[in-house]
Order: C-alpha cells, then structure tokens, then sequence
C-alpha cells in the first residue's frame, strides 16, 4: 500500500482539489466565500505537495525497482504541482 | 534485491535449469490446455480463441457503424436531400455514436486486452477465463440484438448521450430509448468485467520478476485503462438505471416539475462520458508506445514519464467532465475549474507525443504500414488534442460547442489517439494470431486512403462549426456557405470507406487463425508475446529480468521452448497458471484455473435475453431469462474453488508453492475488492444524486424521516455483518460442527434483508412516494440500490448452504465463504450508510 | 414542397469570423489567437517529427532522450498554456460581467421546434409577445432570459454571442448586443428532437429610433377587418393554438402570430415569409418542416388558404 500511496501521491492531492473546489463552488456558486475558501485549500494542497516532494526526494532507493518507482513518483508529484496551481488560478481571476 | 513477500529473488538464478526435461510434459500441456473442436468451439474459454472474436466482433460492429456515417455523409452532401428521413437520420446519429463508443471503441481495446495481456505477461490465460468467455458472449449477443433495432425503426434517436427530457417518456414514448438504457446500461456490466480481469491479470498474474518497472508499457496502460473503468463506468451504470426507472415508473429523477433535473443526467452522463475518451486513449497510447520502439529499433524514450502521464491521465479525466457543459449556464468560478482541469489533462498527452517523436529520433524508423498508421496517428491526434485545448477555453467554447467544430474535433481525437493505433496495432500483432502476416503492400494503400480521406473529411468541418453550423442535424438549408465544404467531406468519408474496404479483403485473403502455428515476430518485437506459443501460452513461464527481455537475452525463447523456466509441465495436471505479488512479481502460489464450458456462453444468452426481451416488454420471459441467468452463473461457479489433492507443488528448480490461497492475497479476493469498488462507486454516484437534488430543489424535501427507525436497521446491520465474520471465524477453528458456518451465513444474511425491510417499512409508513418527488425517486433509489446487494447476498446464502453441504466448504479458510462474507460486510455497510443519509441529511 | 433553393432563411451566412457586437467580438478575437497558438505548436511537432524521421543524424541525436521529452511535452507546453488559461479566465470574467441593471429584457422560450418571444418591461411583464424573431436596438447590451417549456434547447446566434442553453426549470441570462444594424441568423444548437435541425431564430438590429418606432407601432391597437380570412382562421381551428393581439384568437400552443406579417421568416427561420410561402405552410407545413407540431391543411381549398394568408399578411 505504502508503494502505491507514494507512486500516485501528486496525483491524489491534485483529486482531493479538485473535488474541494468543485464542493464548494456548488455550494457558494461564484461568491467571494467561494474565493477565500478555495484559496485556503489551494494553499493547503500547495503546501501538501512541496512536503510530497521533499519527503519523497529524501528516501532513498534500495534497488532498481525502488528507483524506478521513486523517479515516477517525484514526476507524478512533479506535473501534479502544475496542475494544482492551474486549478488554483479560478478563484485568482475567474 | 528487497522482497516483498519473504520469496528469495535469489532463487531465480537456478534458471534456466540444466538438463533435458522429461519426454511427454508437452504433450500433457497440449492435451490439457487443447480447445474444443468443432460447434463445442463456443465453449471455449481459451484467451486467444475468445480473445479473437472479441476483436473480430468489435471489429465488426466498426464496420457497420461506418456504414451508418458513409449514409449519413450522402444526406449532408447537399442541402435538403432526402435520402434518409428525418426520423431514420435521428436514429442513425444516435446508432453511429452509440455503436462506435459502447460496441466498438471500448469492447475493442478490452478484446485485444484479453487476447494481449496474458502473452505479454507470460501467464498461461487471465485469472478468470470463464468470466472473458461470459463478457464477451453476453457483448456479441447483446450488442447484435441492440444492433437490429435499427432495422426495424425502433432504434434509440435521442443522440448517444440520451439527455432528458427529451429522452423522458413525455417526449420518447416508444421503446426506442429503453432499447438504449437497457441495451447500453447491460454492456457496461460486460464492460466491467473485463475491467476486473485486467486489473488482476496485470498485478497478479505477470512472469516471475516482472517488477512494476519491468512490466510492459501497453500492461501499465491496461492497468489504468481497466481502473478507469471501474471508476468511471458506475456513473452511466446509474444514470441509466435512474433514467430507466423514470421512464417505467415515472420517478422524477430528472423532471424539474416534481423536483428533478435534467442536468443531473448530464454530469451523471459525462462523469463517465469524459473519461471515456481516455479510457479509449490510453490502450491505444500503450499499444504504439509497445509498436513504436520495435518499429524504431530502439527503447522507448521516457517509459517512465509516460507511466506518469498514463497514470496522471487517470487521475485529471475525472476532473474534465464539466467541460461538455460549459453552456448549461453553471456557475462562473465552477465552469473555470473545469477549464483549469481541461489544460491539465492535455500535458500527459504531450508526454506521450514527444516521447514517441524522441523515440524516432534515437531509432532508425522502418517506414512499413504499422509505423505510417502509428504516423498518422500522431499527427492527427495532435490536431485533435489543440483544437482540444481550444475548447477548453471557456468563452471559445460558447461558440464552438454542439458545432461541427466539435465533430471534428472528436474524430480527431479518437480516428487519430484510436482508429489509426488500432489498424497500426492490427497489422502489428495479427502475425501472432494467423499463419500469415497482412500484405504491407495493400496495407500501405489501406493507410494512405484512410489518411487522405481522415483530413479530407474532417478537417473541413472545422470551418463549417464556426460558419454556424450546429451538429446533429438531419438536413441544411442552402445558402449558408455550407454546401461546398460539405461536398468535399462525403467524398473524404467514401475514401475512408474505401481504405476498410481494402483492410477487409487483406484480411479474407491473409489472415488465417492459428493459436501455435503462427507467422511469428515479423517486426522483431522485445517483448514476451513474441516468445514461441501454443494454446497454453509459453512452453515454460520465463524469469524476467529486464523491459526487453527478447533483445537482451537471445537465449531466451529456445530456453522457454525447452522449458527451462517456471511451469515447464503441469503440476496438478490442471490448467493452471503462477499467481505473483502486485510490485515485485514474486512468485505467490499455484493458481488452479477452469476449463472449457458452456455455462458462460448460456449465462450470456439469458442475460442478454433478460434485458433485451424486458424492452420488448414481454416481462415474463424476460424474468424467465433472469433465472436462467443466474442458474447459469452458479452452475459454472459451481465447479471452481475446489482443492486438489497436493498441497504443494513443484513449479520448477525445486521451488515449491501452494495450490491454494485464501484471504487477502488470492486473486479472488482482489476480483472481489474490485468489484466492491465498482458496486461503492454506484453508491457514491447515487448519493451524489440525492444531495444534488436537494441542492437544485430544497423546498421539494418536504417528507420527515422517522430517525427513531436507525434503531432497528443500523443493529439489524451490525447483526449481518457481524454474523458473517463470526461464520469466517469458526470455519477456522478446529471444534466447529460442520453446519456451523454455513448457518452462521445464512442468519447473517437474515439480518441484512431484516435490515433492508424495516428501512423500506418505515419509509413507506412515512408517506413518502418515489413518485412524489426529486427526494422520494433518490431516497427509494438508494433503497434499490441495497435491496439489490441484499438479493445477491441471498443467493450467496443459498450457495453457500449448498456447497457446505456438499463439504465444498474446507476448513481452515475456504474462498467461497470468504469472498461472500466479504460482499455480506460491505452490503450491511452500504445499507447502514443509506439508512443514515437518508434520515440525517440535511436536518443534521 | 422543400424550402426551395434561394431560400436559406435570413441572416445568413453568420461566421462568427464576421461578428457584430463586442460580445462575439471578444470571442472572435480570442478564436483568432487560439487558432494562431494551434497552427504554431502544430508546426512545431511537424518540425520535431520530420527531423526524427529526416533529419541530419547530429539534429536527431539531439532531439533523442528525455530531454526532448521535458522541453517539449512539458516545459513549452506548460508555458503556452499557463497564458492560455489566464487571457481565458479573465476574457470569461469580463463577458460574464452584470450588465445594467436597466437594460432591456426579453424573455425567449424554446419550444419543439421554435422559439416564444415575450419582450418585457422593467418590472419583467410582457408587453409584447412574438416568435421567431427578436429585434433590437442596436449599440446596446440586451439581456435574454432563456428559459425551455419542453425539451433542452440551446440559443445561438453566432455573430452576437456565444450559445447558451435552455433548460427546463431552469433561467439562463445571455446578454447579446449588436453594434450595427442588419439581420443575423441563428439555430438551435442542442439536439431537440425531430426537426431540430430546422429551428432556426432570426435577430434584426435597428437603429435605436427606429427600433422605438416598431415597438411603438405595436402597441398602439390594430383595426381588425372582419373578412373571409378572419372566419376561416377561427372555422378551421387556427385559434385554437395561435393567438392574435385584440381577437379572440387566444391558443398559446403554438407561436403568436399577431406581428407574423412583419416577420422576415417562416416556420422558424427557415423560409421567406411572403405569399407564396405563408400559403405554402398553412397548406403543407409537414411536407417543409417534417413532425412540427402544426397539422398539414390539404382539405382546404387553394382560394381559403389565399384568404387566410391575405388575413395574417395583415398582422403587421
């Protein structure tokens, strides 16, 4: 399981923002409520992500197989990075 | 080298062993894993037999949704024809996107899955052969009948994406639309079980060694493809079913009237409708990221940012499914989210394309017709994928969409992320499967006509989309531009048709089915499909050491030949294949796997009788079928779970493993899990409906629940799931009478229908109708939904009884009784948590 | 009979390369840009490709390794894009904007297969209804409440806005606004069923004055000719579904024909409305319209239709 969190972790947090977001522009619609909050959970998966990165970029491989999995996820974290940011840009200027 | 379940990776450098093996192993392989012969043939349940009807049947339904646009185009080559009618052309739209999505698209990346994945992962078959067999005659049959509708007028014409009202009985009274949500909703499930198959086949069924690094890209995109599914597909499972019981039973899911939506159709529709393409994609994308480093000679460039991109794909396609109805008028800052996903989800794709660009550049490219198709492809899904990012722009959008540019834009997307892959990968591996290669002479022509005739058709509508020319229309007027660019697009349609046409006779004239004798690796592919094969796949199962295991080892498939590998023989003498561990392929146990028989292909025909003879409406039969179904299903059940008499077994160099696995490493638990998620994702999409209902429609809550009433269910709940545990613990110990667990089942499964019936006993006392309102259709929707899981668990109970009095049940552990205690636990769940959304929400 | 071949229905063509007001404007202009940013990238990977598969053995081992990978499919894209998203975001922000709170109304319904117009008053009343036809002042922001009365429509004319839906239970706002007079044609764009694909809407932008002339003039009561064609519109059941202002002719079914002769189109914007065609549809609209909602007239004799014709001819 700790292999397969790792190996998807960018991916997750991009998933629980985008539902954040989408839950809470349903409910508040486009309202400044809806910018603060979405702001707020943005900041968080932002944060979420740097500490995915640095903690992933800390352990160390024991085979190839490990690195291989290690490499994939640091790029998962990587474009995940790219997208969360993008999906944080809405409540900034939409 | 670190291990991930105590088995000594050192233990595979006794391979290749020394020394002849003993005469007569092959020929027990060939004795037992041999097809019927003759009209039994449709009992078989070999994945290269069932594999290649499943792509010849796919196959089939491509062609015949083809000819449905080749009429369409003759309609629209002039303004005001009436060689189809209004009605016949509505009907034709519907059928070319319904068959070229659900019958073909999706069944065809599943098909070459089956007939693939087991030789590129060195498995014998997949871990449930029965179950391909089943999912693919309940498609062939289904698919045929729902095919035939048109025929006699009575195909759906509410567009393939069904949206309500319009398809509601007030505006569709006929049976047109049920033979969609019946027909449609029905290939799902054989949809999904296909998706069960993969996902297990590929993490527990690979070569020994093949560690998640090592494993080929087009099982990684199979893998994601097939999880996609699971997630996805519960969406439309659902939809259909709510869409269905409003248009039998005038539940208003989707009626505004009485507290509906329509719009809650269309994010049910695209939450599975978005990802679709990509679940269409992604096959595609591993199948020329496996073609194209052969094709180029060299190694795939980036394999591991094309995992990623493969696996990020799966995360951000969900996210994009809004971005179909950037018109409906939702909300500014939601739509905007959409638009942020929609460019997300497009940098994968450009992963995929410069990695395969690079890959060229390092190799020297063969210019045989699997590279030209794996060309074309390319660049026509590079057009598809910008004027993909053009609509992702919202304001475009507002023009573009429900234009011919967006007809354009999807037959960009899939001819070129899909259509071309597919013949590219056709031309590729069909030597594996027949005797003789393709023509590259004729398949050269073949490409160039479908090319040519790809551009020529749709990269004029393009400009007819933002001229103003909306989609699906049976008929224009003249004088608006349109005529000359849609003049140009038939001809362009007649030339793809010609370049099929071509395919289908170097197909009469070249292919000829063998599962041993076949051309062999024309391309000279590294992979393990290309290893010397018979019905029982490879001679011996090798040890992987490496992505290209033909490239870097030369030895290698004359030492497999010889069986100097894992399983050179039978060792039960059963079909039988080695289960492994999901990240490190070690070796797990010997996993024992059923023959050839006829219950999956009867299972099939009574499914497929039950939903299509229900449109009919002739209800008896139809229940009739029902029953038959699940006779069926539990016969062929019947014989599987059974121990044989060794314990252990030798599966080569003296490495011994089990013949029997229980609990949370069998594969039948993971199948299970899988389908748990599948049955879970129908919940979530259905709780979705409930508290978007209320979101849309509050002041239609207006019926009170009696909460004192969780008293009595959420015990009654707690009982079942208890009791089933209890029945899984006393198998283990060592006192227990022999009818112990079997009870202990049964009264747990009491419970559960306990628990169901006093939910449903206090709703009814409460006044509330599903006809009431948007709250009353989702709360007994939800209540359906249980009440479902509840009917499987008393079959369960009644099999389980059964085969504990039989002694199937053995002690310590037995799958059977795991895997329905299993389903039992996750039914009280479900029920208890309906029972507490339904009464607690939103008066919390 | 077909519409026949010079009949196109007016305001057409309508690119939305041509269009007229800063509503579609904006959107031409981002399409412009968007259509620059497709063929530059496309460009690029043909580039890529030809000197994969072409190119000078030093240029492909350049363009071979991750490196291509990261720049290409990650970096230059990410970059593109970025912008993409912002110019998009804030251009969504700015259409979307609330325009005055006193700009003019009117209300449009889609119906199988047309459109009900009710132009309404400050308070949101209608004070005049229509089909099929909307005209506007031009120079001004005009805010349309769509809103469905069966099925899922959507509202579209090209050349003064992007589309929108029309939903059943639901209102959306579309502002649209011409900035030069003319006629321009629109369809619905969400599959409707049946004859969707003839649904057409025609919009006329006038200059304000004279727009407040037409308006006017409609307002003021109409002397109604008692004559054979007003019988024949009652005897043969036309009331029934259609209403016309100041008769008892008050059916709601189908579209209100108390301005049809002033209308620049038929059946819903798909024929000229003069008097061959008004004869033509009242006759056989099924032969020109297949599965509209109005019956076909063939018992009625040609000099009855002719009467009928000459009476809504009338109905300015």
């Amino acid at each position: 399981m700790r292999g397969w969190t790792f190996l998807l972790a960018g991916p997750i947090v991009w998933t629980v923002q985008f539902f954040a977001l989408y839950g809470i522009a349903s409910i508040f619609l486009t309202s400044t409520t809806t910018r603060v909050l979405a702001g707020l959970v943005s900041l968080a998966c932002l944060a979420a992500i740097a500490w995915l990165f640095v903690h992933v970029r800390r352990s160390q491989p024991v085979d190839d197989p490990d690195a291989w999995m290690h490499r994939v996820s640091l790029l998962g974290i990587g474009v995940s990075a790219v997208a969360v940011f993008w999906q944080s840009l809405p409540a900034l200027i939409a | 080298m670190k291990s991930e379940t105590g088995f000594d990776p050192a233990l595979y450098d006794r391979f290749p062993t020394e020394g002849e093996r003993p005469e007569g192993e092959l020929e027990e392989l060939e004795r037992i894993w041999c097809a019927p012969k003759g009209w039994q043939l449709l009992a078989a349940v070999n994945n290269n037999y069932v594999g290649t009807f499943y792509v010849g049947t796919a196959f089939l339904f491509f062609v015949l949704a083809g000819i449905l646009a080749l009429v369409m185009r003759v309609q629209l080559a002039l303004p005001l024809q009436g060689i189809l009618p209004q009605e016949t052309y509505n009907q034709f739209f519907t059928m070319h996107g319904t068959v070229m999505m659900f019958l073909f698209a999706v069944p065809m990346m599943e098909a070459l899955g089956v007939l693939l994945l087991p030789q590129m992962l060195a498995a014998r078959d997949l871990p449930f052969p029965r179950l391909s067999a089943y999912a693919f005659w309940a498609y062939f049959f289904g698919g045929l009948c729902f095919f035939a509708s048109i025929f006699f007028g009575l195909a759906p014409n509410g567009g393939w994406f069904m949206y309500p009202p319009l398809t509601g009985m007030a505006y569709s009274p006929g049976i047109n639309a049920d033979f969609w949500l019946l027909g449609i909703g029905f290939i799902e499930i054989s949809a999904i079980a296909g998706a069960i198959e993969i996902i297990v086949g590929v993490l527990r069924t690979r070569a020994p060694g093949m560690t998640l690094d090592k494993m080929p890209i087009y099982a990684w995109a199979m893998l994601v493809f097939a999880a996609m599914i699971v997630v996805g597909f519960p969406s439309i499972i659902l939809g259909t079913l709510l869409l269905e019981l409003e248009r039998a039973f005038a539940w208003p899911f989707f009626d505004p009237t009485r507290g509906g939506d329509p719009m809650l159709w269309q994010h049910l529709f695209w939450f599975f409708g978005h990802p679709e393409v990509y679940i269409i994609f992604l096959p595609a994308s591993g199948l020329v990221s496996m073609m194209v480093p052969t094709l180029a000679r060299t190694k795939l460039v980036g394999q591991n940012l094309i995992v990623m991109a493969f696996l990020a794909t799966g995360f951000i396609s969900f996210g994009v499914w809004s971005h179909h109805m950037f018109t409906t008028g939702m909300p500014r800052l939601s739509i905007a989210f959409f638009s942020a996903a929609s460019m997300a989800v497009s940098v994968p794709a450009g992963i995929q394309v410069f990695s395969w660009i690079s890959t060229f550049a390092v190799g020297k490219p063969r210019f045989n017709t699997p590279t030209l198709f794996a060309l074309g492809g390319l660049i026509t899904f590079v057009i598809g994928g910008l004027t993909g990012v053009m609509v992702a722009m919202v304001p475009f959008d507002w023009q573009a969409h429900d234009s011919y540019f967006i007809v354009a834009h999807l037959h960009y997307v899939l001819i070129g992320g899909m259509v071309f892959p597919l013949f590219a990968a056709l031309y590729y591996w069909i030597p594996m499967m027949s005797q003789r290669a393709l023509s590259e002479r004729l398949g050269k022509w073949v490409f160039w006509l479908m090319f040519v005739g790809m551009q020529v058709t749709f990269w004029p509508m393009h400009i007819l989309g933002l001229m103003g020319m909306p989609r699906r229309v049976y008929t224009y007027l003249p004088g608006r531009d349109w005529d000359t660019i849609n003049f140009i697009s038939t001809l362009g349609a007649f030339t793809i048709g010609l370049g099929v046409l071509l395919f289908v006779i170097d197909l009469a004239r070249n292919f000829r089915f063998t599962p041993d004798n076949d051309a062999g690796n024309v391309y000279g592919g590294g992979t393990l499909e290309w290893l010397p094969t018979g019905l029982y796949s490879t001679r011996s199962i090798p040890v992987v050491k490496s992505r290209e295991p033909l490239w870097d080892d030369p030895d290698l498939a004359k030492n497999v030949e010889e069986g100097r590998y894992f399983l050179p023989n039978s060792a039960t003498g059963l079909r039988e294949t080695i289960v492994t561990s999901p990240l490190r392929a070690e070796p797990q146990y010997l996993q024992i796997m059923p023959g050839p028989s006829v219950w999956p292909l009867l299972a099939a025909i009574f499914t497929a009788g039950f939903f299509i003879i229900m449109t009919i409406q002739a209800y008896k039969f139809s229940f009739a079928c029902g029953i038959l179904a699940i006779v069926c299903v539990l016969r062929w059940l019947w014989d599987t779970d059974r121990l044989v008499k060794e314990e252990t077994v030798d599966v080569g160099a003296g490495i011994r493993l089990p013949t029997y696995c229980t609990g949370p490493s069998s594969h039948g638990w993971w199948a299970t899990m899988v389908l748990l998620t599948v049955v879970f994702m129908i919940f979530v999409m259905a709780m979705f409906s409930f508290v978007y209902l209320y979101g849309v429609h509050p002041r239609f809550w207006t019926a009170a629940a009696d909460k004192w009433s969780l008293l009595a269910i959420l015990p009654a709940y707690a009982a079942a799931a208890g009791l089933a545990l209890l029945s899984r613990h006393m198998l283990a110990r060592e006192k227990t009478e022999h009818w112990t667990p079997g009870v202990l089942f049964v009264l747990a499964v009491c419970a559960l229908v306990a628990g169901i019936g006093i939910d449903f006993w206090s709703w009814l006392r409460s006044g509330l109708l599903p006809t009431t309102s948007g709250q009353g259709a989702t709360v007994y929707g939800l209540l359906s939904l249980e009440s479902i899981l509840v009917f499987i668990a008393v079959l369960m109970a009644g099999y389980i009884s059964a085969r504990n009095g039989r002694a199937l049940i053995v002690r310590p552990r037995n799958n059977s009784l795991d895997l329905c205690v299993l389903f039992t636990v996750y039914a009280a769940l479900e029920g208890a948590v309906t029972a507490i959304l339904t009464r607690l929400f939103p008066w919390v | 009979m077909q519409p026949a071949a010079a009949n196109t229905g007016p305001g057409w063509p309508a690119s939305i390369f041509d269009p007229a007001g800063p509503y579609a404007g904006s959107i031409t202009t981002l399409s412009w840009l968007l259509l620059a940013m497709a063929a530059g990238v496309f460009l690029v990977v043909l580039v890529a490709l030809w000197v994969a598969l072409f190119g000078k053995h030093r240029l492909q081992k350049r363009l071979g390794g991750t490196r291509t990978i990261w720049i290409g499919g990650i970096i230059f894209p990410v970059i593109v894009l970025s912008g993409l998203l912002v110019y998009g975001l804030s251009l969504t922000r700015n259409l979307a904007e609330p325009v005055p709170a006193n700009a003019m109304r009117v209300r449009i319904t889609g119906e199988m297969w047309w459109w009900r117009v009710a132009y309404l008053d400050a308070r949101g009343q209608p004070v005049n209804i229509d089909a099929n036809e909307l005209h506007i002042p031009v120079g001004q922001p005009v805010v349309l409440e769509l809103e469905s009365s069966d099925v899922i429509h959507s509202f579209w004319v090209p050349q003064l806005s992007g589309k929108l839906d029309m939903i059943p239970g639901r209102r959306n706002i579309l502002p649209i606004q011409a900035d030069r007079p003319g006629t321009y044609g629109g369809q619905c764009a969400e599959y409707c069923g049946g004859p969707h694909a003839l649904m057409g809407f025609v919009v006329i932008a006038h200059e304000p004055a004279q727009y407040h002339a037409i308006m006017a003039a409609r307002r003021t009561p109409r002397q109604q000719v008692a004559g054979r064609g007003e019988q024949l519109f009652r005897s043969t059941g036309c009331a029934a579904c259609h209403r016309i202002a100041g008769t008892d002719a008050n059916g709601i079914a189908g579209p209100d024909l108390s301005h049809v002769g002033s209308r620049s189109s038929l059946g819903a914007g798909i024929l000229p409305n003069n008097r061959g065609t008004l004869i033509g549809w009242i006759g056989d609209s099924q032969s020109i319209k297949p599965g509209n909602r109005m019956p076909a007239y063939k018992m009625l004799p040609a000099q009855d239709l002719a009467a009928i014709a000459t009476y809504l001819e009338a109905q300015k």
